[in-house]
């Protein structure tokens, strides 16, 4: 791997001018032209992050009225210049800039936004891709470290997506009768928050299926004592339903 | 967020409703003290009472009462 630097200008080579950008923002930043990583300092990759969670363009005073939040608009607006300059430094096809809006260039894949996308389109269509499950357990990742309100709203807004996402391919997974991804689909949901019930349940459903009856009653049990500990609450009545012809005498 | 001189301290508060239970209201809290240490602790609540209180616990624990 090699490294470049914002530093860089339109002194390199057109070959290397000519290498595709792409961002990644799961488990933290990095920028890539190529195979080389394209170093920013914090504005920079602060920037180029907003415009890519956002995925479209927006007024440059809005974007700079976000990152700078605690600034008046006048320093806002020059730290937004500076963070601009530093990013087409480091390309200048990577940012769409007119004098009143800016955005990620079109061509640019980010990895978030894939995932947002395949999410999207599972909870549309019930299908996924096949290696959706292990992408969608690993949401939380999202740009760890940063505390950016607006890093915080699209880590959780990615998480719940992904959540949703699991449990219906997990769904689909059983109706296919695929009862060991059904599975494995349901428990990336738990894993990403264990007091949800209807990932529990999607588990479950899946045990069931299967007529794995045992492995159905092992995991009500884990949620069960979870519920009554961290909460002191039973399963609701849909899940009593759901374990009825598990439990009854 | 809330900040404090140099320190920053972060809350999420995570909701969601179990729509079948009779008490539907859950709650993930998800406190970071300070975003330097990178150290997040967990709690969970299913009321809005038990929510106010881990917030005021926080701010009280964050400004030092």
């Amino acid at each position: 791997v090699t490294i470049a630097t914002a530093s860089r200008t339109t002194s390199s080579t057109a070959a290397a001018d000519a290498e595709p950008y792409s961002l990644r923002l799961l488990r933290g930043f990095e920028l890539r032209r190529g195979e080389a990583i394209v170093r920013l300092p914090m504005s920079g990759q602060r920037l180029a992050a907003f415009l890519a969670l956002h995925g479209r363009r927006m007024q440059r005073v809005y974007v700079a009225g976000v990152l700078w939040i605690d600034s008046t608009e006048e320093q806002a607006n020059a730290n937004l210049r500076t963070a601009l300059w530093r990013l087409r430094q480091a390309g200048s096809s990577l940012v769409d800039v007119t004098s009143t809006h800016l955005g990620l260039a079109d061509d640019v894949p980010v990895d978030a936004r894939d995932i947002a996308g395949r999410a999207q389109r599972v909870l549309q269509t019930g299908a996924g891709q096949p290696d959706d499950l292990e992408r969608f357990a690993q949401p939380a990742e999202l740009l760890p470290d940063w505390y950016d309100d607006w890093v915080v709203v699209e880590r959780e807004r990615l998480r719940q997506r992904c959540v949703q996402a699991l449990e219906r391919l997990s769904r689909t997974a059983r109706e296919r009768g695929q009862f060991a991804e059904a599975a494995e689909a349901g428990l990336a949901a738990v894993a990403l928050e264990p007091l949800r019930e209807s990932a529990h349940r999607a588990v479950i459903e899946a045990h069931l299926a299967q007529g794995n009856a045992a492995d159905a009653l092992r995991q009500f049990r884990l949620f069960e004592d979870l519920l009554a500990r961290d909460l002191g609450l039973r399963p609701t009545p849909l899940m009593d339903e759901l374990m009825r012809s598990v439990t009854k005498p | 967020m809330v900040s404090s001189g140099e320190r920053t301290g972060v809350m999420v508060i995570r909701l969601w409703l179990e729509t079948a239970a009779e008490n539907a209201l859950r709650a993930r809290v998800i406190v970071v003290p300070d975003v330097e240490s990178r150290e997040a602790e967990d709690e969970v609540a299913s009321s809005v009472d038990e929510i106010v209180e881990i917030v005021r616990q926080f701010a009280s624990s964050f400004a030092g009462d």
